[in-house]
């Protein structure tokens, strides 16, 4: 080798030890009076100098890594602003997607930003309390360098402005903001289960992995720059959510059940926000190089297992019927989300359309079981009335949505064997009665009931008169959505128009 | 017994880092992917600190393999000289 060597430093081990135990007891203050969130969960802890970051990081080497990961990601960002690089997509079509990321994902980087601050406030143990700080850092990073590089798009079509108002107000986001806010409501501990554990370990990878790698093949340089950026944080993060999972069962017993629980109920949550993902990834790129249902197989089927399997030790259960539910699923999820999607698109800030045939046939053979069975005669059926033949119908009526996960009741009882009949749980409750799109949705109502009769359901909201008016360009308008404009279906769009001139073909 | 799995990104350093994963772990799977390149094995993989600086040409530090990460499945053991992704199972 010729590099010269080093000078003598500090080991990993040490560094870590030095740079990262740099907190003190109370004397003047009680502690529970300064760490008034440590108790309230039941969780007990009797020795935070136990929590270590596998990855030994510091703040020195943090801000290092973080900066260069930035200055790459902003060159990257130039060059594909100075090269017109939105012309080289395959599709304008994939932009829709990026609607639905700037609206729906970028907005809960913001949330767990908040989240991950609040935590680090919360644990006592200071290892754990730098940690969470990174990657609160970290969550206001994605939150920036998504909306830097999406604005690019925002220069050349419709839909991206207004994104966080957005995020607020239309229906079919209240799906990630309810679960971000639930997460952020809930204890410390929870927070690290929700969020750092199920969604990162488990579930990030299934919407930043493939749908990046997604983006790549759709020449979008932009996209899968700022998701591999941001993806690199995530490596750290999943292995300080399984971190904290593992340290809070090594110390006492009594914390096993009170995990198995929050893992349950955030598997569940986290997989029933990702199914926005799977229609990005079947439906929304162009060109798709792996299947919802392939990135199951690998994140859920393969990985999520092996990670329960690691935690058997601890007492802890694998959730084998969950799993099985959701790989039950795969073959369907996408399918009926879009067709809801399309059916309803005069109500989104996003364009819709139909896939066409080479789509449907990389549909059939990806899911062999379901989709020629099922869902192309639902398209076919669609393309008779499809803008052509000039009776496009757009469905306006306001759906019943689940009281937990908040998806409209379009998804069917695929584990009992009836594909046709739509899943629709119900309990009661103070005397009123709450609806489900599942059972597992059903228990985490009824494990806390008090929480989710607080939820804001956006067709409750609109019958209230909260939501700008009582017709449809009235709550459009109160959406930030632009009828005509910004929502409806691609074919004769603006977005159409401006995307033929880029390629000259208009 | 569990698949650890290791995503890292196509790029120059991300290159020298597969190849020195073929290196250090025998029956590994690689898979290349849409700018990204995908690694599966058996129980765990180990990235060696001596073998990437061979591969590169120049000192590579451990935690240089943050720049490249895409995705981990495994648990993570880093010391100074290598990074373990593994699952105890």
């Amino acid at each position: 080798m010729s590099a010269e060597k080093r000078k003598k430093r500090l080991s990993r081990k040490d560094s870590y030890k030095y740079m990262t135990r740099l907190g003190w007891d109370t004397t003047y203050q009680k502690e529970d009076d300064v760490y008034p969130e440590l108790k309230m969960e039941g969780i007990k802890i009797h020795d935070w100098d136990a929590w270590e970051d596998p990855f030994r990081m510091t703040m020195e080497s943090y801000w290092k890594l973080q900066a260069e990961k930035d200055k790459k990601l902003y060159a990257i960002i130039d060059a594909f602003a100075q090269n017109n690089g939105q012309q080289n997509i395959t599709d304008a079509r994939y932009i829709n997607a990026l609607k639905v990321f700037i609206t729906g994902v970028t907005p809960v980087e913001y949330m767990a930003h908040r989240g991950f601050s609040k935590v680090a406030r919360s644990f006592k143990g200071e290892g754990a309390a730098v940690a969470c700080q990174m990657q609160a850092i970290d969550e206001l990073r994605h939150f920036q360098t998504q909306m830097h590089t999406m604005s690019h798009y925002n220069k050349h079509f419709n839909g991206f402005g207004h994104s966080v108002k957005k995020y607020d107000r239309i229906w079919y986001l209240s799906v990630p903001k309810s679960m971000a806010e639930d997460a952020m409501t809930s204890g410390p501990v929870e927070w690290m289960v929700a969020i750092g554990f199920a969604f990162e370990f488990v579930l990030t990878s299934l919407l930043f992995v493939p749908f990046m790698s997604g983006a790549a093949y759709n020449g979008d340089m932009a996209t899968v720059t700022f998701g591999f950026s941001a993806q690199s944080d995530e490596s750290r993060h999943m292995t300080l959510g399984l971190q904290a999972v593992k340290f809070v069962l090594e110390q006492d017993e009594a914390n096993v059940p009170i995990i198995q629980k929050y893992l349950e109920k955030w598997l569940w949550r986290g997989y029933k926000m990702l199914s926005l993902v799977s229609m990005m990834m079947d439906y929304m790129l162009p060109e798709s190089p792996t299947s919802w249902g392939e990135a199951v197989d690998i994140y859920i089927g393969q990985n999520g297992m092996a990670l329960f399997k690691d935690l058997e030790k601890y007492g802890i259960e694998v959730p084998t019927d969950m799993i099985n539910t959701i790989m039950a699923e795969k073959d369907h999820l996408s399918h009926q989300l879009w067709k809801t999607f399309y059916f309803h698109s005069a109500a989104e800030g996003l364009h819709a359309w139909l896939p066409d045939e080479k789509k449907m046939n990389w549909l059939s053979e990806k899911y062999p079981e379901s989709f020629d069975k099922y869902y192309r005669p639902v398209y076919e059926e669609f393309a008779k009335h499809d803008k052509g033949n000039g009776d496009r119908f757009y469905g306006e009526t306001l759906p019943c949505l689940c009281q937990t996960c908040q998806i409209p009741l379009v998804f069917t009882e695929i584990e009992e064997g009836n594909p046709y009949v739509y899943s629709h749980k119900t309990t009661e409750y103070n005397g009123e009665k709450f609806h489900f799109c599942s059972d597992a949705c059903k228990t985490i109502f009824t494990d806390q009931p008090e929480k989710y009769v607080q939820a804001w359901m956006p067709p409750h909201q609109i019958f209230q008169g909260n939501c700008g008016g009582a017709t449809m360009p009235e709550i459009l308008k109160w959406y930030k959505i632009e009828d005509g404009v910004d929502n409806k279906d691609y074919v004769g769009s603006e977005d159409e128009a401006t995307w033929n001139n880029l390629k000259n073909r208009g | 017994m569990s698949i650890a799995l290791l995503v890292i990104q196509d790029t120059e350093d991300g290159r020298a880092i597969v190849r020195s994963i073929k290196k250090d772990n025998a029956d590994v799977k690689v898979t290349n992917k849409p700018a990204m390149i995908q690694i599966e094995r058996e129980k765990e993989i180990v990235i060696k600190a001596i073998t990437v600086s061979e591969e590169l040409g120049r000192d590579w530090d451990v935690e240089e393999m943050q720049i490249e990460l895409v995705s981990i499945g495994g648990q993570i053991d880093e010391t100074d000289d290598e990074i373990k992704v593994y699952w105890d199972n």
